[in-house]
C-alpha cells in the first residue's frame, strides 16, 4: 500500500472545522494539504496543481460535490485523479450517487481519525495500478 | 156417493182434470154397454175391448187406472188374461176386478185372487157399488199420478235449487277471481310505487332496438326526462361514453347466458348535459326463452366517490407526510452528521499521542466526549434505518455467504468489550449447520443483527457471565434451541401464527442467550418497540437507545424471519430468530 506521507491531497470542504480536522489529521499522516472552500474553487485548484487525491464534500452551496466530480471527470487534466466522497449523506442511494458520478469511493461522516489515512491510502493504491 | 164426491174433489183440489182411461174386457157386446152405462157418469176414458187379446193390445199402447175383466171369453180367458197382464212390469200394478156371472163359488173367486184380481164383483152387479170400486181405483191412479208428478215438480225443484246454488257459486267465484284480481293489482301498483320511489334508477329495455319499454320515478327525477321521452331513447342517449356497438359486445356475455350479470362504474349524462356518476347493475332477463330484455339498475354514486376521492386524497396526503417525515428524518440525520464529523474526528484527534500529550483528568473527559458524541451517532443511525425501513426504504442487498463466517466474525466485534468483562463466549452450532452450503441473504444486515444482539447479551450480562451462540435448521435439529420454539409456539402461536408456515420453509434459527439481568415477563412484548426501553435509567446506565432491538426485528422480518424472545428475570435472556436460507432479490 502506498503511504499517504508526501502526497498532494486537495480537500473541498464548505465547513470550516471540518476543513480544520480534514488538515489536522491529513498533517499527522504527513500530506500536504490543498484546501477549497467550495466546488468551483476546487476544481481551479485541481486542474492547476493536479493534486494525487481529492477528497469532495457532496452538499455545499453554489455547486454540490456531484456535479463537481462529473465536471472533473470530464476535464482530462483532471479525469484520473482519484476521488473520495467524504459525506454525511450516508444512505445506500446517496452512495450509489456518489460512485455513478464518478467518485472512486465513500467515507461517512463523521470520520475516525484513527484509520483515515488508511481509508484514503486504499484508493491511491487502487487509482495507481491500472495506470502503470 | 159422498165417496166418489170427496174423491173427485180431493181431485180437483190436485187440479188433475184429464180422464183416465178404465179398460172394459168383455166378449159380449150388451155387457159392455151395460159396464159403460154405469161407469159413464164417473167422467173418465172407458176403452173397450172384446177379448183378452184385444185387451193385452190396448195395455201395450195405453196407461190404465183400472181394468174391468170378465172371466168367461173364448180364447184367453179372464184368468189367463190377468196372469199376461201380471207377467209385464209396465202393467202388473194396474188394478183388476173380475166382472162374472158364474157364481160366487168360492173356488173361482180364489181363482180370481191369485191370478192377481183386486176385487170380484158378480153379475148381476150393483151398479153403484160397481161405480163406487171403480171410482176407488180412479182415484187412487189419479193419486198416484199426483204423487208421481209431485215427485217430479219436486226433482224439478231440487235441480232448480241445485242449479240456483251453482249459480251462487259460480258468482262466488267471479267474486273472489275480481277481487284477486283487484289485489294483484293493488299488489302490482304498490310495487310499481316501491320501485318508482326508489331512489335507484330502474330501466327495462328491448334487447334489440335497446330502447327503453320502462322507467321508474328515480330515473326520471335523476335525468331530468320525462317517461315519455324515456321511452323514445335507449341507454346509449344516457351514457355518452358507449358507441352502440362497444355497447353491444358488452353485453354479448350476458345474452350468451356466460355471464349473469355486468357491474360497472361510469359516468351517466342528464337531460341538462351534466354528468352523473353512476354504478350500472345490468342483468339479461329472459323468462321462459322469449320476452327477453335487460333490466338496468343506476345508483348514484357522487357521495361513495367523494368518499374514496377524499379518502385517496387523505392517503395521499399520509403517504407525503410519511414521505416528509423520511426526508425530514434523512435530513436531519445528515444536519447532525456534519458537526458530529467535527466533535467526534477532533476529540479522537486529541486522544493521538502525537497531538496531545493530555494529562489523566484530561484524557478522561475526552473519552466521555468520543462516547457520547459516539452514542448520539448510534442514535441517528437507527433513526434513519428504522425510518427507512417504514418507509420501505430499506432494501436487501441480497447476496450468498457462509453463515458460520458471519457469526464468527460478529463474535470478534465483541469479543473486546466481553474480555474486558471477563465473560465467557461459547458457540454451538448443529452440524447441520456447519455443514451449510451459503445461504442468500444480505450479508451486512445479518451482521448488524448479529452485532446488535451480541452487544446487547454483552452490555447487560454481569461481569463473568457467559453468551452463548447457538444456531440450527429449523424442524431438523431439535435439542438445541427446541425447548425454546415449543415454549414460544405454544405461548403465542395463535397470534403469530405465520411463523410456522416459515418455520417450514428451510430455515437457520439463531439464538444468542446470556446470564444477564433478564427481563420481566410484563415487559418482554415492548422490547422490540421502537424507542422502549425496559428501564430507561437503565438505558441511561447503559447508553441504549430503545432503538436497537426494534431495528433488529424488522431487519430479520424484511429477511422473511421472525424474532423472538425468552428470558428469566436474573437468570438470562435468550433472542432467537429465524432466518430463511434463501431470501428472494431486493425489493424495488
Amino acid at each position: 500500500m502506498p503511504a499517504l506521507e508526501g502526497k498532494r491531497v486537495l480537500v473541498i470542504e464548505d465547513t470550516a472545522e471540518n476543513m480544520r480536522l480534514f488538515r489536522a489529521v491529513l498533517k499527522l499522516e504527513g500530506v500536504e494539504v490543498l484546501e477549497a472552500e467550495n466546488a468551483p474553487v476546487g476544481i481551479e485548484i485541481a486542474a492547476r496543481e493536479s493534486p494525487d487525491l481529492i477528497l469532495m464534500d457532496i452538499q455545499m452551496p453554489e455547486m454540490d460535490g456531484l456535479t463537481a466530480t462529473r465536471l472533473l471527470r470530464a476535464e482530462p487534466k483532471t479525469a484520473h485523479i482519484p476521488i473520495v466522497a467524504v459525506t454525511a449523506s450516508v444512505t445506500e442511494k446517496d452512495r450509489n450517487k456518489t460512485l455513478e458520478a464518478g467518485c472512486d469511493g465513500h467515507i461517512p461522516k463523521p470520520i475516525d481519525p484513527s484509520i483515515f489515512g488508511q481509508q484514503l491510502a486504499g484508493f491511491l493504491k487502487e487509482k495507481a495500478d491500472p495506470v502503470q | 156417493m159422498d165417496n166418489t164426491l170427496t174423491l173427485q174433489r180431493g181431485a180437483a183440489s190436485t187440479q188433475i182434470e184429464e180422464p183416465v182411461n178404465i179398460l172394459l174386457v168383455d166378449d159380449r157386446p150388451e155387457n159392455l154397454l151395460a159396464l159403460e152405462a154405469i161407469l159413464e157418469p164417473l167422467g173418465q176414458n172407458l176403452v173397450r175391448a172384446h177379448s183378452g187379446q184385444e185387451a193385452l193390445k190396448h195395455l201395450l199402447r195405453e196407461d190404465f187406472a183400472v181394468i174391468l175383466l170378465d172371466v168367461q171369453m173364448p180364447g184367453i180367458d179372464g184368468f189367463e188374461t190377468a196372469a199376461l197382464i201380471k207377467e209385464r212390469d209396465r202393467t202388473r200394478h194396474i188394478p183388476i176386478i173380475f166382472v162374472t156371472a158364474i157364481s160366487k163359488d168360492e173356488r173361482y173367486i180364489f181363482q180370481g185372487y191369485s191370478a192377481g184380481a183386486v176385487d170380484y164383483i158378480s153379475k148381476p152387479f150393483n151398479p153403484d157399488i160397481l161405480k163406487s170400486k171403480v171410482s176407488v181405483f180412479v182415484e187412487l191412479f189419479k193419486k198416484n199420478e199426483q204423487v208421481k208428478r209431485q215427485a217430479g215438480l219436486l226433482r224439478l225443484s231440487e235441480q232448480r235449487e241445485k242449479e240456483r246454488e251453482l249459480e251462487e257459486l259460480e258468482r262466488e267465484l267471479e267474486r273472489r277471481h275480481m277481487a284477486e284480481i283487484a289485489e294483484s293489482e293493488r299488489r302490482l301498483a304498490r310495487f310499481k310505487a316501491t320501485l318508482d320511489a326508489t331512489l335507484d334508477c330502474v330501466f327495462i329495455f328491448d334487447d334489440q332496438t335497446l330502447k327503453f319499454s320502462y322507467v321508474n320515478q328515480g330515473a326520471v327525477k335523476q335525468f331530468g326526462y320525462s317517461c315519455e321521452e324515456f321511452l323514445d331513447m335507449t341507454p346509449l342517449d344516457l351514457e355518452p361514453d358507449f358507441e352502440e356497438q362497444t355497447f353491444r359486445q358488452m353485453v354479448a356475455p350476458l345474452i350468451a347466458g356466460e355471464q349473469a350479470s355486468l357491474t360497472f362504474q361510469q359516468a351517466a349524462r342528464r337531460k341538462d348535459n351534466s354528468d352523473l356518476p353512476v354504478e350500472v347493475f345490468l342483468q339479461y332477463v329472459s323468462p321462459q326463452g322469449n320476452d327477453s330484455r335487460f333490466v338496468a339498475i343506476m345508483r348514484d354514486i357522487t357521495e361513495r366517490k367523494r368518499m374514496e376521492d377524499s379518502l385517496i386524497l387523505a392517503k395521499e396526503q399520509a403517504e407525503r407526510a410519511n414521505l416528509a417525515k423520511s426526508e425530514f428524518i434523512s435530513s436531519i440525520s445528515h444536519e447532525l452528521r456534519t458537526p458530529l464529523n467535527a466533535i467526534i474526528g477532533f476529540s479522537k484527534l486529541l486522544l493521538n499521542p502525537r497531538v496531545g500529550p493530555l494529562n489523566e483528568d484530561q484524557d478522561l473527559y475526552v473519552r466521555d466526549i468520543v462516547q457520547s458524541a459516539e452514542h448520539l451517532l448510534q442514535l441517528i443511525n437507527e433513526i434513519l434505518d428504522l425510518s427507512k425501513i417504514e418507509a420501505g426504504k430499506l432494501d436487501l442487498e441480497v447476496s450468498a455467504f457462509s453463515l458460520i463466517e458471519v457469526l464468527d466474525h460478529s463474535l470478534t466485534i465483541v469479543r473486546e468489550k466481553a474480555k474486558q468483562k471477563n465473560l465467557t463466549i461459547t458457540t454451538n452450532y448443529s452440524a447441520k449447520v456447519q455443514d451449510l452450503p451459503p445461504i442468500t441473504a444480505d450479508q451486512r444486515k445479518v451482521k448488524q443483527i448479529m452485532y446488535n444482539l451480541l452487544s446487547n447479551a454483552v452490555k447487560f450480562t454481569p461481569e463473568g457471565g457467559a453468551v452463548t451462540i447457538s444456531a440450527e435448521l429449523a424442524g431438523v435439529d431439535e435439542k438445541i434451541c427446541g425447548r425454546r420454539k415449543t415454549k414460544k409456539t405454544s405461548r403465542k402461536g395463535n397470534a403469530m401464527g405465520e411463523r410456522r408456515t416459515i418455520q417450514t420453509d428451510p430455515a437457520v434459527i439463531v439464538c444468542v442467550s446470556d446470564t444477564g439481568i433478564g427481563i420481566l415477563p410484563e415487559h418482554q412484548d415492548r422490547v422490540f418497540s421502537a424507542f422502549e426501553q425496559v428501564d430507561s435509567s437503565y438505558t441511561r446506565q447503559q447508553q441504549g437507545t430503545g432503538l436497537g432491538l426494534a431495528l433488529t426485528k424488522r431487519m430479520v422480518e424484511l429477511h422473511g424471519g421472525h424474532m423472538w424472545l425468552r428470558s428469566e428475570v436474573d437468570e438470562g435472556s435468550a433472542f432467537s430468530f429465524s432466518l430463511p436460507l434463501h431470501t428472494p432479490g431486493s425489493r424495488d
